[in-house]
């Protein structure tokens, strides 16, 4: 189990590290994918709570 | 009305960046995607050229394939997983707030409603948050060892189909390969091949289904943890409910959070599994990154057991030497060379015969580099072979081999190898050399030497092609021109102007030929004769008669077909 995530380790950091070498902008944009849908549910889900408080004086 | 213009402005310009982050990072993944390509491509036009007949290699590149069938591509599993984990993560850490008010809930809050009625075990539940908590957490954690058992099998499954998909691949690639379309016609292997795509197709059913079974007993395995978990956890907020800790009103808050909190734990599993699943496959590439590394390797450790020393002064003049050279094929116990010593000097006009499996071809790989040697020594131009830079190596030879292949590709790229600069008068030479030149003409460059990617294409025959073989090597004024066969599909007067034209270059370049036609062998300064991997004869074509040994009966045997 340990060896299996050890090669799953191994494997996936020298792929990520090969894109990474060329293009380095993958991993910011998958970032800021995520964030940008995490900011989009969020603000849907916030802002009219805050309407009616601010309705609400 | 400042927050209702946010309410408005905010999400819409998120989803605008959402989608043009999108946009871009197809673009980034596609690039990613070529880049590897490009990577495993350079990696095999690099590798040593023995690793080419090494399966596994073939395995690996085919798993790369297989990956890109089953999971999608590499770059694609790892930005949708990883910004799917990231942002499930980030939806799992808001629903902890909720869960922590209701694990800090206690007695402090306590105004028992139903603690007359409800049962004992009720009480224990809502008293023991705590214990709840390491159940939910141990259901969980079996959930995640399931999954990952189900991936290991379904992982298992998939691996041992590759090498049968690489051969379906062979043989679709076989159907439609122009050069066996004649043999496969007209020796009736087309019910063959077709007998093994049938068979590969119910492999491949079987191995769907079985995956198929395997997820479905997954999915279902996990959807009934799921659903307990969600169960276990409704339950303890009613018994949290009932034992006053908790009120009514809390009910729908605290359970969504929970169902919501497990979902995205569960998402965030199934995607760290697939991500799994696909390094499986993917673990190909950091395998096949490594191979040209490894090459190096073992040839600078060969180099170091291998004691490689210069040669000395007196053997520079000589072209090349071989020193007590054996050899066999990767993962074969038959020794093909045993023990060969043979000096060649510059400009030397040789020809290497023997029976077949004698170990003709195997020297010349040798002696190209295409071979890494095993036992024993060679020197060009006084240097060990392994002290040489591959490029540097590979540009002391003009080879033309007897499996030579021709690109579907101009003429004039196929001699130039395609060569930026282009010297036109050079390949115009080398064209007149072997007899191409009034049939192609300078118009004639530009077609394809085939029909497969280009409908221009000029169909050459077995005898043309193996002039233009020749012409590309010639053109590469390499100071060793290497031959095997170079006279295997030219009719008499072809191989007659080919002779004439080895001889003539053989007083500016050092030259070896193999050859069965010994006819190719009379002007040749010296004939070597191959038998069992040993040099048993080397003279010139009388004293080799005069000795009467194995030249002189095959020269017997030829000569008699013509009296």
């Amino acid at each position: 189990m340990k060896s299996e995530i050890l090669v799953f380790g191994r494997t996936f950091g020298n792929i990520l590290k090969k894109i990474m070498s060329e293009v380095p902008l993958f991993l910011p944009l998958c970032v800021l994918q995520a964030l940008t849908e995490v900011a989009v549910s969020l603000s849907l889900l916030f802002f009219p709570s805050m309407i009616i408080d601010e309705a609400a004086g | 009305m400042l927050w209702t213009c946010l309410c408005v402005i905010l999400p819409s310009l998120f989803s605008v960046v959402k989608i043009l982050c999108r946009h871009y990072l197809e673009l980034m993944t596609l690039k990613s995607e070529q880049m590897l390509a490009l990577s495993v491509d350079t990696v095999i036009a690099e590798t040593k050229y023995e690793n080419l007949e090494n399966s596994e290699v073939h395995t690996k590149i085919q798993k790369l394939q297989s990956g890109a069938n089953m999971v999608g591509p590499v770059s694609s599993v790892i930005r949708n997983q990883l910004s799917g984990i990231l942002k499930n993560g980030i939806f799992l850490l808001a629903c902890f707030p909720l869960i922590w008010a209701l694990i800090a809930t206690d007695d402090e809050s306590f105004s028992p409603v139903f603690l007359e009625t409800i049962p004992e075990g009720m009480v224990f539940v809502s008293t023991h948050t705590l214990l709840f908590f390491l159940f939910l957490f141990l259901l969980i954690l079996f959930a995640v060892r399931l999954r990952i058992v189900f991936r290991q099998k379904e992982t298992e499954l998939t691996g041992k189909f590759v090498p049968v998909e690489r051969e379906y691949q062979y043989y679709v690639k076989l159907r439609a390969d122009y050069e066996n379309g004649a043999d496969i016609r007209l020796n009736g292997l087309r019910k063959m091949l077709q007998a093994r795509m049938k068979t590969y197709n119910c492999s491949e059913r079987k191995m769907h289904f079985a995956i198929g079974r395997q997820n479905a007993l997954a999915d279902g395995s996990l959807s009934v943890l799921l659903y307990v978990e969600n169960i276990a956890v409704i339950f303890f907020i009613i018994c949290k409910i009932l034992y006053g800790t908790v009120s009514i009103g809390g009910f729908y808050l605290y359970a969504n959070a929970f169902v919501q909190a497990i979902s995205y734990l569960t998402e965030i599993m199934r995607q760290a599994g697939e991500l799994k699943v696909a390094m499986s496959y993917y673990d190909a590439y950091p395998a096949l990154w490594e191979l040209n590394r490894k090459s190096v390797l073992q040839q600078s450790f060969s180099t170091a057991a291998g004691d490689c020393e210069e040669d000395s002064g007196e053997k520079l003049s000589y072209d090349i030497v071989f020193r007590n050279v054996s050899f066999r094929y990767p993962g074969s116990s038959q020794w093909i060379l045993k023990n060969l010593n043979l000096t060649i000097r510059k400009g030397e006009h040789i020809a290497i015969v023997g029976r077949n499996g004698a170990g003709k071809s195997t020297l010349i790989k040798l002696l190209t580099g295409l071979y890494s040697l095993e036992t024993g020594q060679i020197f060009i131009h006084g240097k060990e072979i392994r002290k040489w830079e591959e490029s540097e190596l590979y540009s002391l030879f003009g080879v033309v081999y007897q499996d030579y292949r021709l690109l579907a590709a101009s003429v004039e790229e196929n001699i130039t190898a395609g060569a930026e600069n282009v010297d036109r008068e050079r390949v115009r030479n080398v064209m007149s050399s072997v007899g191409l030149w009034d049939m192609v003409g300078e118009e004639g460059l530009r077609h394809s030497v085939s029909r497969y990617l280009s409908e221009k294409g000029i169909l050459f025959s077995g005898g043309e092609e193996q002039k233009l073989a020749i012409a590309r090597a010639l053109y590469k004024n390499a100071p060793i021109v290497v031959m095997d066969e170079p006279a295997a599909a030219l009719d008499p007067i072809a191989e007659q102007e080919i002779n004439a034209l080895l001889n003539r270059l053989s007083e500016t370049h050092t030259a070896l030929v193999i050859s069965h036609r010994l006819s190719t062998c009379m002007a040749c300064d010296r004939i070597l004769v191959l038998d069992d991997g040993r040099i048993v004869e080397d003279g010139t074509q009388q004293e080799l008669i005069k000795q009467g040994g194995i030249y002189a009966k095959m020269w017997e045997t030829q000569a008699r077909h013509y009296k």
